[in-house]
């Protein structure tokens, strides 16, 4: 039974999928069948990656210096007192990533 | 954390008191943490779990239908392809013209104003996958645990966000004296 090619018109629909790694390997074989043979979708692809750097070069929504201070306090606080003690591993990361926290830098992956 | 505050609540400063509370409170249950999630999305939740209960007393009801839009389900104008009775039907009429290089305009101040405005007006939830996904770089589990969405919604929100900001980079880059951009 041989397989109907994709058309443009359903390529773009099938672009988040195919970046997720959610298709089928039959639709992803279709998928990459078309994309080498279609400058047009692959030029579509492309401007989605782009636009996927692109948006994740946007800055990160921030506290206000009043309620990181707030919070800060609070982290200082619970610092000095006897918690953090207990010795699990999930806790020591717990405090480790508090104190990286004001500091942290964007969370972004690599992007593929 | 803000963000998804903010889903909830109806202020940007309610939404910091909803983040704020949620730490304090994740640092006072920390000895309840069992360690069967990830710590952030554990955290995560402790703040969406406050957010959510602050949004109930605030009235605040983000509307379901805001989840898809109203596209139609397609993302790309169906007039930029063939139809049945052209050469080749459900081609492109006319390629995607390529932008400009990555390392030079596309991530310029001007550019980054266009994806920020596309953004805002964004149906919420789609803002809000395409922000965790994107800006904030969480991983589709994670994005789907917090806001309780099934994989496959999740992806569609996602699919018709980045979408979106693609049409709107599209179209300042076709013409960028024509884009007026809100700061």
């Amino acid at each position: 039974m041989t397989v109907a090619p994709l058309t443009c018109f359903d390529f773009v629909e099938l672009v988040t999928e195919y970046l997720e790694g959610t298709l089928s390997a039959k639709d992803r074989r279709r998928f990459e069948e078309h994309l080498a043979a279609c400058p047009g979708c692959t030029a579509y692809l492309k401007q989605i990656r782009e636009t996927i750097r692109a948006v994740g070069s946007v800055t990160e929504d921030d506290l206000s210096a009043p309620t990181r201070v707030a919070l800060l306090d609070a982290f200082r606080d619970w610092n000095s007192t006897e918690h953090g003690s207990t010795g699990l591993p999930a806790e020591r990361g717990f405090v480790a990533r508090l104190r990286s926290w004001p500091r942290r830098a964007k969370r972004g992956r690599p992007r593929r | 954390m803000l963000r998804l505050a903010r889903m909830h609540v109806s202020t940007r400063e309610s939404a910091e008191d909803v983040v704020q509370e949620g730490w304090m409170a994740a640092l006072r249950g920390v000895d309840r943490f069992e360690g069967r999630s990830s710590l952030r999305t554990w955290v995560f939740q402790i703040v969406l779990n406050i957010a959510k209960t602050r949004g109930v007393k605030e009235h605040r009801v983000v509307p379901f239908s805001s989840a898809f839009g109203d596209s139609g389900g397609r993302t790309v104008d169906p007039e930029r392809f063939q139809s049945a009775s052209e050469t080749s039907p459900g081609g492109w009429r006319q390629f995607p013209v390529p932008w400009p290089t990555p390392e030079g305009e596309l991530l310029s101040n001007e550019t980054r104003a266009v994806i920020d405005s596309s953004l805002e007006r964004l149906p919420e939830r789609q803002r809000v996958v395409i922000e965790l996904r994107d800006v904030d770089g969480y991983e589709s589990e994670e994005v789907c645990t917090l806001l309780d969405l099934s994989p496959g919604n999740q992806r569609i929100l996602l699919h018709r966000a980045r979408a979106a900001v693609r049409r709107e980079l599209e179209i300042y880059f076709a013409d960028p004296a024509q884009t007026q951009v809100t700061p």
